[in-house]
């Protein structure tokens, strides 16, 4: 248990920033994720801290020790590779207890204790006999878990382990994983192009696009209060909508579409000419037909039934929009395609987005007192 | 409802059509195949028919062997196994000699290079590309071309010299130690030095299969890079070792070349040398002489027939 923290990384490679400025502090215990599109930097931050991966500028801390210039067998750092990485000559039993005979001093009794423990806790205790390749994919994430958990160090690095199980094992294996890492509370760097696992898993989650960090938050603050529209656009599923409109005084115009903003809204795009609207599927409203100003008609084009809700896929009828507007419903409201209906952004829930450099200027949120999120 | 009626007849009437044309290939296969065998059996009947030639050969007297066609048994009176004995008897220390410097050379090359392609290979360091292109250019050294270097070198390193200063225990006192036996630890020496480029060669092919994520996990787990070799890379190459051994014994045991200039006629000559000394003369003895090609390719023979599967496995 420690804390780890990223001053002003970067990596390079030869002209390519791989990772720019990272600084970062994450707390004792901590579940962190990286989420971010492939090829963001994530995996390579992931390594830096392992050790695999020189780094070009700045530190990393882990209890206040720099170990930029410590080798990997010199860390008290655990990963969990995504191909898992077992040794395939050795027994479950052999590959757990490999890292305790290489990198402490126990007896071989005591390594013995603590593998069996390990392997009971994580249910493999009766496969310590098997080699890895007579087990299933979740059995051998397990052993390669009980691998990292055995050695008890100051730090879990995870590398997309989940992404190679099916999606039901994928869900389970998420909420244990959660467990026992509350359970052991050991600072945790979990990486991920996943982002609903970094909205149930993470205390934090970091979320990068090329190199660059774009927020730092709880997933909550990420979701609710956006830095920019990667980040707004990035989390949640489906991704929230977005409309490209111009200004002018107090209404966002666009061909054939009016959208007028509250005063405190008006106030905040005041020197923006150009203003992207967001609004969250989940949050748009579905009604019989068009009621107050800023409502507008559109036809379903697609329905996506998920039982419990419906995703419904619009296609104004006098505006131009570049794509179609996802809405979320409830699964009881019953809608076909070709259905004409009224389609309403609450001003409650619409963000706003400088057109030109993406960054948010306008949550939802901003309306009433909230904690700030801590961001770049 | 008409599309899928339509498309469910297309679908009967491809699937009649592909079966029709898979019957055709089957049919036209079932004769390629055919072609293959006869071509296969023909092929082993040339291979073979040498190899029966010089066993017949060497089953019979001189007068029965100019008497009869080589690939025809010899007559009950004809029949002889006097030219293996006579074989055996010339062959027998020259084959110890082979047996005493193959084995150690085979070992010394296969791990060698194996911890020569895995410094290379799992390890990443400045210049190792270089030191690879070196290793790779060493595997087309041709023999002749540093054949008299190599000799003038065995001429001014005296091994029996060195070996009899060393330590309080002349070795050359100590019973069953021959002189000529200097000469065979230069056989030795050589072939092993020889053997390396190419064993590294085979060993790194086969590294480079090994996901490196294990070498990362085995050294977050503390290892140094040597445990790793020993622990982790070593059982994963028992394969490969098997190849290169096996392909090393044949290769030395084979070698003619620098077994001829290196023992220079001492009696530390390899077996390979001894046969053509056996060939050479004015008498030719050709059943002695097939007797004698037969006793030295036994050897590489039984490898082959005990670890030829391993050795398949291997290089798959």
């Amino acid at each position: 248990m420690s804390n780890l923290s990223f001053n002003d990384v970067t990596k390079r490679y030869g002209d390519v920033v791989a990772v720019q400025d990272l600084d970062i502090d994450v707390e004792d215990g901590e579940f962190i994720v990286i989420v971010g599109p492939s090829g963001c930097g994530k995996t390579t931050t992931l390594r830096m801290v392992a050790g695999f991966e020189e780094i070009s500028e700045g530190e990393i801390a882990i209890e206040n020790e720099v170990i930029n210039d410590q080798r990997p067998q010199e860390r008290d750092i655990a990963m969990v590779f995504q191909s898992y990485a077992l040794y395939p000559h050795m027994t479950v039993k052999e590959n757990i207890s490999f890292g305790l005979r290489h990198s402490t001093d126990l007896s071989g009794e005591a390594i013995e204790t603590k593998v069996v423990e390990t392997a009971e806790m994580l249910g493999i205790g009766e496969l310590l006999d098997r080699k890895p390749e007579d087990l299933s994919g979740g059995q051998q994430q397990r052993v390669a878990l009980g691998r990292a958990i055995v050695r008890d160090p100051d730090v879990f690095l995870m590398d997309e382990p989940l992404s190679n199980l099916d999606a039901k094992l994928r869900a389970q294996m998420r909420t244990e994983l959660q467990h026992i890492q509350g359970q052991l509370d050991v600072t945790t760097l979990y990486v991920t192009h996943n982002q609903t696992e970094a909205m149930t898993m993470g205390d934090r989650i970091i979320i990068l696009d090329g190199g660059e960090l774009q927020q730092f938050g709880t997933p909550m603050e990420c979701y609710h209060k956006p830095n920019n529209q990667f980040v707004a656009g990035f989390i949640g599923e489906p991704s929230m909508n977005f409309v490209s409109l111009n200004r002018e005084n107090g209404t966002l115009t666009r061909e054939n579409f009016r959208y007028e903003l509250t005063e405190k809204m008006a106030e905040s795009v005041s020197a923006t000419p150009e203003v992207t609207l967001g609004i969250r599927p989940e949050n748009v409203d579905v009604l019989p037909e068009p009621e107050e100003p800023n409502d507008f008609f559109a036809t379903i084009d697609v329905v996506e039934p998920f039982g419990k809700e419906h995703n419904l896929y619009l296609d104004p009828v006098d505006a131009e929009f570049n794509q179609s507007i996802i809405a979320t419903i409830t699964g009881r409201q019953r809608f076909e395609e070709g259905d004409r209906i009224g389609v309403r952004f609450p001003p409650d829930y619409v963000h706003l987005f400088d057109g030109r450099t993406g960054n948010a200027i306008w949550n939802p949120s901003d309306n009433e007192e909230s904690v700030p999120s801590s961001t770049v | 409802m008409q599309l899928i009626t339509t498309i469910q007849e297309t679908t009967h009437e491809l699937r009649k059509s592909i079966q029709g044309t898979a019957g055709e290939i089957r049919s036209r296969e079932g004769g390629f195949t055919l072609v293959v065998q006869i071509l296969a059996v023909l092929g082993a009947f040339v291979f073979l028919l040498p190899l029966h030639a010089g066993l017949m050969t060497s089953i019979k007297t001189i007068s029965e062997f100019a008497q009869s066609l080589p690939m025809a048994p010899p007559e009950p009176g004809g029949f002889s196994i006097s030219p293996w004995l006579a074989a055996l008897d010339i062959l027998g220390p020259s084959m110890i000699n082979s047996f005493a410097f193959t084995i150690p050379a085979m070992v010394f090359s296969a791990v060698l290079g194996s911890l020569a392609a895995y410094g290379l290979t799992m390890v990443d360091w400045r210049g190792q590309v270089g030191l690879m292109a070196i290793f790779v250019a060493a595997t087309f050294l041709p023999k002749q071309a540093i054949v008299v270097p190599l000799s003038r070198f065995w001429s001014i390193v005296d091994i029996h010299a060195i070996l009899a200063n060393l330590g309080p225990i002349n070795l050359w006192a100590l019973p069953y130690i021959q002189d000529y036996h200097a000469t065979i630890i230069e056989l030795i020496i050589t072939h092993s030095a020889y053997g390396i480029s190419i064993c590294t060669l085979l060993f790194r092919g086969y590294y480079l299969t090994i996901d490196q994520e294990l070498m990362e996990a085995a050294r977050l787990d503390g290892a140094s890079i040597f445990q790793i070799y020993r622990e982790i890379i070593v059982p994963l190459s028992y394969p490969m070792f098997a190849v290169v051994l096996i392909f090393q014994f044949t290769t030395i045991w084979n070698e003619f070349f620098y077994g001829l200039i290196i023992s220079a006629g001492s009696q530390a000559a390899p077996v390979t040398v001894a046969l053509n000394d056996l060939n050479s003369g004015y008498a030719q003895l050709y059943n002695r002489q097939t007797a004698g090609a037969f006793i030295v390719a036994l050897p590489t023979l039984i490898v082959y027939l005990l670890f030829g599967d391993k050795f398949a496995e291997g290089v798959k």
